[in-house]
C-alpha cells in the first residue's frame, strides 16, 4: 500500500531531462623506508546516466568501480522515475552484474538537491542483492 | 587588497556504506576555513578526515584563497594520523592541500582537492597523495 502511494506521488511530479552524475577519488601512498613493492594506490568512481523522457521516466545506467580494477566494477541498467521541483525524489530498479558479486538486482531511492541552474547533489540509497546497502552521493549535471 | 567580505566555509565529502558482509563504515572528510578578505582571502584551516573505522586524520593550519566565483586555494599546516585497533599509533607530520573550485550559487561551491600529507614520525614515514571532489557550503558575513 505504501509502495503504491509512493509510486503515485512520483507520477504526479516528473522531470524531463538527461542527466549525468558522478563521483571519483584517487589515493597514492609512497613509503620512505620500505620497498616500493609496498606502495599503495587506489581509485574509485561511480557514474550514473539518466535519460528521462517527458513522463519523467526512462533509462537509468549506473556503474561503480571500487578500485580493484577497471573490469571489476558493478554495472547496472534499469528503469527510473524522478519528480520535478527544486527538491526531487527518484526511484529506480536495476539489473546488475559484477565480476566480484555476480548477477543481481538493485533498488535505488534518492533525494536530489539543486545546487545551481543545472547542477545538483544526488544522495541515493542503494540496495544491491547480493550484497550491499549503501549511500553513494554524486554530483550531477542536467542538460 | 583585503576587503570586507568574510566567509566561513565548510567543505565536506561523505561516503557512507553499510556492507552486508563487513558491517557499517562511514567515511567523512571535512575541510573547514574561516577566510577574511575579498578577492584575496586568508584565514585558519581545520581538516578532519575519518578514513575508515580505524583511521582518523586531523590537520590545523592556514589557508589562502585567490578569486571569488572561481578560486584557487592553498591550505597548509600540521597533520596527525591516529590509527586505533588492538594497538594505537599516532603519526605526525604536515599537510599541503591545493584546491580549485567554482561557486555554484551564493551558498554552494564545487571544489576539487589535491592533497599531500607527509608523516615524519610515529609511523613508517610516508607521503600520502589524494584527489577528491568536495561540496562546499559557505556562510558569508
Amino acid at each position: 500500500m505504501i509502495f503504491k502511494f509512493i509510486i503515485c506521488l512520483l507520477l504526479l511530479f516528473q522531470i524531463n531531462a538527461k542527466e549525468i552524475e558522478g563521483f571519483f577519488g584517487a589515493t597514492y601512498t609512497q613509503f620512505d623506508n620500505i620497498s616500493t613493492d609496498y606502495n599503495e594506490y587506489g581509485a574509485s568512481a561511480r557514474i550514473k546516466y539518466n535519460k528521462y523522457g517527458s513522463g519523467g521516466q526512462g533509462l537509468s545506467l549506473l556503474a561503480f568501480w571500487n578500485g580493484h580494477s577497471i573490469f571489476a566494477g558493478d554495472f547496472m541498467a534499469g528503469y527510473g522515475i524522478k519528480t520535478s521541483g527544486s527538491l526531487k525524489f527518484e526511484a529506480a530498479v536495476y539489473g546488475a552484474y559484477s565480476i566480484i558479486w555476480g548477477p543481481g538486482i538493485a533498488l535505488l531511492a534518492s533525494t536530489n538537491f539543486d545546487l545551481g541552474k543545472n547542477y545538483f547533489l544526488n544522495i541515493p540509497l542503494i540496495f544491491r542483492y547480493p550484497s550491499y546497502l549503501g549511500v553513494a552521493p554524486m554530483f550531477g549535471y542536467r542538460f | 587588497m583585503i576587503g570586507s567580505c568574510h566567509g566561513l566555509e565548510f567543505k565536506s565529502n561523505i561516503i557512507s556504506s553499510v556492507n552486508t558482509n563487513d558491517g557499517f563504515d562511514l567515511i567523512l572528510n571535512t575541510h573547514n576555513t574561516l577566510l577574511i578578505g575579498d578577492y584575496l582571502k586568508i584565514g585558519p584551516y581545520f581538516g578532519y578526515e575519518k578514513l575508515h573505522s580505524y583511521t582518523t586524520d586531523t590537520a590545523y593550519g592556514g589557508a589562502i584563497r585567490l578569486g571569488k566565483d572561481s578560486f584557487l586555494e592553498v591550505q597548509g599546516g600540521i597533520y596527525e594520523r591516529e590509527f586505533r585497533d588492538q594497538s594505537s599509533l599516532n603519526g605526525k607530520g604536515y599537510v599541503i592541500n591545493l584546491l580549485t573550485g567554482t561557486k555554484l550559487n551564493n551558498t554552494f561551491s564545487l571544489t576539487l582537492l589535491f592533497s599531500g600529507k607527509k608523516i615524519n614520525s610515529g609511523m613508517d614515514p610516508r607521503w600520502i597523495f589524494k584527489v577528491l571532489p568536495y561540496l562546499g557550503v559557505s556562510l558569508d558575513f
